[in-house]
């Protein structure tokens, strides 16, 4: 048998531990976790599940940092029939319950040491409504072996959540078929091979961090090193690589730039790299090259382009080939990878080359649609084909260029923030009467940053902006487990917007940029 | 530029970090549960609003609003 023979990711690990039982699968922290141990891990998770009551394709939500627990935990909901639904454990506790009640979900999973100061606020709230928080090592290797469904290639393995409005949470269903195909073309279009040694520090209740650095390495079963998400030390992801001689990393530009302000010329052997993939959000040229002649390296770092819809990878350039810039300074993403059809279109016409318009998607790795969300789901398609929402065009030969987004998209720090739903969550704090969000990168290096404006009622003082800024850092904070770089109040109509009341993202990170709001004196607070 | 006091950072990274309640000795990341993003644009938001530039090497020395202040007025003489 091959992993190629397999439908599901649970037959395959199944097999995995039967045939290579000693061989690590990954570690992480530096311990190392046999194939054996994490279907071992897998399987008690499940019968605890079995034993609480779970039940077939019921969505079991997992609050958990990158850890081993992760993946007993992930795979245990699939093992136990149910369908997995990993969430970013920095969450707010709002977020959290929304995501819950959108999947009808009656179970989290949530680690021992943030359970009692995190959830237990959400089990209070969860109370009458039939939902519990339980702990990962609860109750775990104290019970029998169990018998467990089998899993169908059709079946849904795990709903990716991706940033939308707060009343209508989007949740990527995404099933074993739609992962198998997306791992196998990124093993075809990265040429990665069972040699290939990965190191990554990525969030694993993530697309990349999961499905290309674990998925992928657990179904060749290569040797895989998984670090805390921490980047407060870039060394540790450094000293991993060459310590392992790693072949194989990816990271958001962000994360690569933090290194390049950090660590000194050749201070670090990275030479063993054959990929250092830049995906996630815009790959800068500068990091590219700044990056590679840091390390002494040529033609390592690529870039790539994906997103949840299509499972995550779509398209990235070779390795070992020259990065490809165009004229406005954009990276090429390369070609797409075998089987994924990629065409440009605007108002329903497809465009011929070089020219923008919406870069559509369509393939067997096309997510399903969104759970519980038909009206999404509609949305999300056109002729079978995923309406990505990013903007782009493909040269001559077929290389793909990503020019910006349809859609209000902030990536902050490689994650997809909705300009949407922290609009409207400041929206409903008193005295604001409109606000919009954007991502703005002024060139620093954390990159795309959040910006909120918010247009007043009517005149305040001092007092209250000052009041209404915390209030809205903390509400974005208490949801979404980031801050607002700056918090900006404008006057009436200080927002620009289309005649029909559509905000121009794009027109008000313009004025804001290049002083006009200052200069017609739309800004009330602050006076910097 | 006119003379920075304490108090006035202090408000400054209360509102940057949604805190009501900052002292200057307060550790950004360990005490008030910045991330480095937030680091970085409390430095910012003090750049934009003094009108100085902070170099990233200074960034890594910096920990408290106290730090900070220490920083503004070295560079405001």
């Amino acid at each position: 048998m091959t992993p190629e023979t397999f439908t599901t990711l649970i037959d395959l690990l199944a097999w995995r531990a039967n045939i290579s039982a000693a061989k690590m699968a990954f570690t992480f922290n530096k311990i190392p976790y046999t194939f054996e141990d994490l279907w071992g891990g897998i399987n008690d998770f499940a019968t605890l599940l079995q034993n609480l009551g779970v039940r077939s394709h019921e969505c079991v939500i997992i609050v958990l940092p990158n850890s081993a627990e992760f993946f007993f935990a992930f795979y245990g909901v699939q093992r136990a029939g149910g369908i997995a639904v990993p969430i970013f454990p920095q969450s707010g506790i709002e977020r959290i319950l929304t995501i819950a009640r959108s999947c009808n979900a009656r179970f989290i999973v949530a680690p021992a040491i943030i359970a009692t100061e995190k959830m237990h606020p959400t089990q209070e709230a969860g109370t009458g409504r039939g939902l519990s928080v339980f702990m990962v090592n609860d109750g775990l290797r104290e019970v029998e072996e169990s018998c467990f469904p089998a899993t169908q290639l059709k079946d849904v393995a795990f709903l990716q959540y991706t940033s939308g409005s707060t009343g209508n949470p989007k949740g990527v269903m995404l099933t074993h078929a739609n992962l198998l195909t997306n791992i196998r073309q990124m093993i075809a279009g990265m040429e990665i091979n069972e040699q290939d040694k990965f190191a990554s520090w990525l969030p694993v209740y993530h697309d990349m961090g999961l499905i290309l650095k674990t998925m992928v390495p657990f179904y060749l079963a290569t040797e895989t090193h998984l670090l805390p998400t921490n980047l407060k030390d870039v060394r540790l992801w450094l000293e991993t690589i060459q310590l392992h001689r790693a072949t194989f990393t990816a990271a958001p530009d962000f994360a690569y730039r933090l290194v390049l302000n950090r660590i000194q010329q050749n201070e670090y052997d990275l030479s063993s790299l054959r990929v250092a993939l830049n995906a996630a959000e815009p790959v800068r040229a500068t990091t590219i090259y700044e990056f590679e002649k840091r390390f002494g390296l040529k033609n390592v770092m690529t870039a790539g382009y994906g997103l949840a819809e299509a499972t995550v990878g779509v398209s990235m350039s070779k390795p070992g080939q020259n990065p490809k810039v165009d004229e406005r300074g954009i990276v090429s993403v390369g070609k797409p990878f075998p089987g994924m059809e990629v065409k440009i279109i605007e108002e329903g016409e497809e465009l011929k080359f070089g020219q923008v318009g919406e870069i559509l998607i369509k393939g067997t790795a096309n997510c399903k649609g969104y759970y519980n969300n038909p009206e999404e789901t509609e949305n999300l398609f056109r002729n079978g084909f995923i309406l990505s929402g990013d903007m782009g065009y493909l040269d001559e030969e077929g290389n793909l260029y990503i020019t910006g987004r349809k859609k209000n998209i902030i990536k902050h720090l490689g994650q997809s923030i909705a300009g949407q739903e922290l609009e409207e969550l400041v929206d409903t704090l008193p005295g604001v009467r409109f606000s919009a969000a954007v991502g703005i990168d002024r060139g620093r290096l954390e990159g795309e940053q959040v910006y909120v404006f918010a247009e007043m009622r009517n005149n305040r003082s001092t007092e209250i902006w000052e009041d209404l800024t915390l209030q809205i850092v903390e509400a974005i904070h208490a949801r979404l487990g980031i801050r607002p770089a700056r918090v900006l109040f404008l006057k009436p109509h200080g927002i620009p917007r289309t005649y029909n009341g559509k905000i121009q993202h794009v027109v008000l990170k313009e004025q804001f940029l290049s002083g006009k709001l200052k200069e017609d004196m739309l800004i009330l607070y602050p006076d910097y | 530029m006119p003379i920075v006091s304490i108090d006035e950072i202090k408000k400054l990274v209360g509102m940057q970090l949604g805190k009501r309640n900052v002292n200057e000795s307060d550790r950004f990341v360990e005490d008030l549960g910045a991330e480095s993003a937030d680091v970085a644009n409390i430095v910012a938001t003090v750049e934009e609003k003094y009108g100085i530039t902070i170099k990233e090497a200074e960034i890594t020395s910096i920990f408290t609003p106290a730090d900070l202040l220490a920083l503004v007025q070295k560079r405001a003489q």
